[in-house]
């Protein structure tokens, strides 16, 4: 267990952003801020364990936003939503949370854990249940293992809660995503309640500091070059390239049922020998095409930086004329099964178009 | 002819282009007393009384972002409409700028969905309270949870401002195009913080301008390298606080005749890169100035020129040298020594801008065809009519993007055109 301080939340947050390729970053750093300023007045003390290190029995459970409207950036949390969540889940269930990880270790959800933990008294986990950001929240390695996603409560801006008693991870999401709705654009939720044993056995492990590692090799004054070095030795790097925006397009189609956006598309061109690249965003870059050929596709996290100086871009950072290096890198192995590809491959993104 | 003129705090840089040729370049010390406005009537003289002067100005272009400084007696009073108001203060927190400008903060009950549908009821008895409690002559900042789908509650509110509190200003963060509520306020807010700044600007210039040169346009840069028309300074200061360095750009790229391509403009006090693209800056849709907190103005992307950060993908930057550097340098063929202001060269030179940028519900292709050429045909029209002529007017970016997570028919609409002569054709002769 280890003891999270203000730089461990600065790189968590750099990690966040990079493997998930957000639209906006500052929805991540605004919820940094609130972490930062929790940490320094709050008085609580903020600790990192991994499952192993709490009781076999204790409960864990993982916090995040579900979305469908504005962004927690626009409709800002008060403050209680969590506690909230996390009393009315551990009240139902009659035990005490022992510790809490992230609905999805990237983006904005990877930083949700360390404030809940801190107002409800309880340490962060160090596993979460995608090791990187899927948009549904059915697509878990833990639906994998055929886990139930509930009973799970649910948590708005408004001040409303709902408690779902449901397990099936298909109708969870399409219960949150219409209760966020409502909600005016999230519900912060408490779901995927388990004991750390089952955490220990079925979780991707070692999510968060993974991010906090990326975090301090993208966060630091070296090149790009060293950035790119110590990316590769540090978590692997399955493919990069460098490109400029040529081209934004959006698609009037619609998605797969669950799905949350229609999908947009971006054109780029290869700035060594001018093939063209694009990237097939739908929630995530789920896709990435060179001179029409797929060279990467999800599971694969296919993330961004900007080409000169390493640090991480986002959707924000496409405009045409941008020049930004794409970067892949391996999912956890075990989406790459047939069952994970099933649930999150290429084919659950609908409307993009692709016969993949 | 097209004069654009640099004020810094001291000192006040003007630049005349006729004809496709730099016809006149002059430096003026700001005098304490008369000030500005006297440096720049000698200024316009000078310009004016040579070998062009039978030329009458058609446009004068500013560059005032060294002049623009927040109040710091002024503090803002912001209303934050939303559903419920924060728990504890890391809730509360909307940045250091808020923090700094803002001496009260009340939360009104509303809001909102992305959908433009309301989450809760404006209360108007609120902002009716606080408007009856605050002393007249206050400054105030309303922001709305959703208003850049739908900004009503946020017109209500300062409705009821405007009626009860005789308030110096109004500012709705709506007008600031972010998908964060902080971003938006923090804009308003130091656009509010600014709004003296930028008035006492525009009258001083225009007093100027009307006496000397009563039939030339007015224009201000703004913080992407394009130029509004003045009165724009009076109204939104914010969109021109960082227009120095994208001016200097512009007019590095008119030096050179650069229209797509990286430029280092090497200064006294360092060196920047930058680059144009379609002979505009590249742009980046949120900025700061050094450190500060990221506002909502799309500002040319600067970046110091340090060790390593010229990759060799960049191809070869056309380096642009001005200050004493220029002077001892001027004989290096793989730079350009600048022997003229080059944030007044730029401002001389820098297109007309407008952009349009919103969130839109579309539910179809055809929906979104309408609304993109509904958008482009709204910006031509406003360049129009700030002077530009139609066969100049550039659409560079007219698109609609998904928005990940959100509602899957509210799309960003985003259209930037510009009006003018690219940099490359702007001098017929290149200085080397």
């Amino acid at each position: 267990m280890i003891a999270l301080g203000e730089q461990h939340i600065r790189d968590l947050h750099t990690g966040a952003i990079f493997t998930a390729c957000m639209i906006n970053p500052d929805w991540a750093h605004e919820q940094m801020d609130r972490v930062l300023i929790q940490l320094r007045e709050g008085g609580s003390p903020l600790h990192l364990c991994s499952p192993e290190e709490l009781e076999p029995e204790g409960l864990v459970v993982a916090v995040g936003y579900v979305s469908n409207g504005l962004p927690p950036s626009d409709l800002r949390p008060v403050g209680d939503e969590f506690t909230r969540s996390l009393q009315i889940l551990q009240d139902s269930l009659d035990r005490p949370i022992a510790g809490v990880m992230p609905l999805a270790a990237g983006g904005l959800n990877a930083l949700v854990p360390p404030l809940a933990a801190m107002q409800f008294g309880v340490p962060v986990v160090d596993a979460d249940p995608m090791g990187r950001v899927f948009p549904l929240v059915n697509q878990t390695v833990f639906t994998l293992a055929k886990l139930p996603a509930g009973p799970i409560a649910a948590a708005g801006a408004t001040g409303e809660v709902a408690f779902l008693q449901v397990e099936d991870p298909v109708r969870v999401d399409r219960l949150l995503r219409a209760l966020a709705g409502v909600y005016g654009g999230w519900a912060a939720t408490a779901s995927y309640p388990m004991s750390a044993e089952t955490l220990a056995r079925y979780g991707v492990r070692k999510s968060l500091s993974k991010l906090i590692a990326i975090g301090s090799i993208l966060g630091s004054n070296n090149d790009s070059d060293a950035k790119y070095e110590a990316l590769r030795r540090s978590v692997g790097v399955k493919l990069s390239l460098r490109a400029r925006v040529s081209d934004l397009a959006w698609f009037a189609r619609g998605t797969l049922p669950g799905q949350t956006a229609r999908p947009s598309s971006v054109a780029l061109v290869e700035e060594t020998n001018g093939r063209i690249v694009q990237l097939m965003v739908q929630n995530e870059v789920v896709i990435l095409l060179v001179d029409g050929a797929i060279r990467a596709s999800v599971p694969d996290v296919i993330t961004m930086l900007h080409a000169h100086d390493g640090s991480p871009a986002t959707i924000e950072d496409l405009w045409v004329g941008n020049m930004i290096d794409i970067v892949v890198m391996h999912a956890d192995a075990a989406w790459y099964s047939p069952e994970g590809i099933e649930l999150a491959g290429p084919k659950a993104f609908g409307g993009l178009g692709l016969d993949v | 002819m097209r004069i654009g003129v640099r004020i810094a705090g001291d000192s006040l840089h003007g630049v005349a282009v006729a004809e496709r040729e730099i016809c006149g370049s002059v430096t003026e010390r700001v005098l304490p007393g008369p000030g500005i406005s006297a440096a720049f009537e000698r200024t316009l003289d000078s310009l004016l009384s040579g070998s062009h002067s039978e030329k009458l100005p058609v446009s004068i272009t500013f560059d005032v972002s060294r002049l623009l400084v927040p109040s710091e007696l002024e503090r803002v009073v912001a209303l934050r409409i939303a559903p419920r108001p924060p728990i504890d203060a890391a809730h509360e927190y909307a940045g250091e700028t808020a923090a700094r400008h803002c001496d009260k903060v009340e939360h009104i009950t509303g809001g909102f969905t992305k959908e433009g549908d309301e989450i809760a009821a404006l209360d108007l008895k609120q902002v009716r309270s606080i408007a009856l409690e605050e002393p007249p002559g206050r400054r105030y900042v309303v922001t709305g949870v959703g208003s850049s789908v739908n900004p009503v509650h946020e017109v209500e509110a300062s409705r009821v401002l405007f009626n009860e509190a005789k308030p110096a200003s109004v500012n709705h963060s709506h007008s600031y195009h972010n998908s964060s509520f902080a971003i938006r306020e923090r804009t308003a807010v130091i656009n509010s913080a600014l709004l003296s700044s930028g008035e006492r600007i525009v009258t001083s210039l225009a007093k100027v301008v009307a006496k000397h040169a009563p039939q030339a346009r007015l224009h201000v840069m703004t913080n992407d390298g394009g130029a509004v028309p003045l009165s724009a300074l009076a109204v939104k200061p914010v969109h021109s606080m960082l227009s120095t360095g994208a001016a200097e750009l512009v007019g590095a790229a008119v030096l050179a005749g650069v229209d797509d391509g990286w430029i280092v403009i090497e200064r006294d006090d360092g060196a920047v890169l930058g680059e144009m693209t379609g002979g505009t800056p590249t742009v980046t849709s949120r900025s700061r100035l050094g450190s500060a907190e990221l506002i909502a103005t799309r500002a040319a992307q600067l970046m110091p020129n340090r060790d390593g950060l010229i990759g060799d993908w960049m191809g070869v930057p056309t380096v642009v040298r001005t200050g004493a550097d220029s002077r001892g340098l001027a004989a290096d063929a793989s730079g350009i020594a600048a022997e003229v202001d080059l944030a007044a060269l730029g401002a001389a030179c820098a297109p007309v801008v407008e952009w349009l940028e919103r969130d839109v519900k579309i539910r179809s292709e055809a929906e979104k065809d309408q609304v993109l050429a509904a958008s482009e045909a709204k910006v031509r029209v406003r360049l129009v009519s700030n002077g530009v002529p139609p066969s100049l007017v550039r659409i560079l970016e007219a698109r609609v993007i998904g928005a990940s997570y959100e509602n899957s028919n509210t799309v960003a609409l985003r259209v930037r055109g510009v009006g003018g002569l690219l940099p490359s054709e702007m001098l017929a002769r290149r200085t080397s």
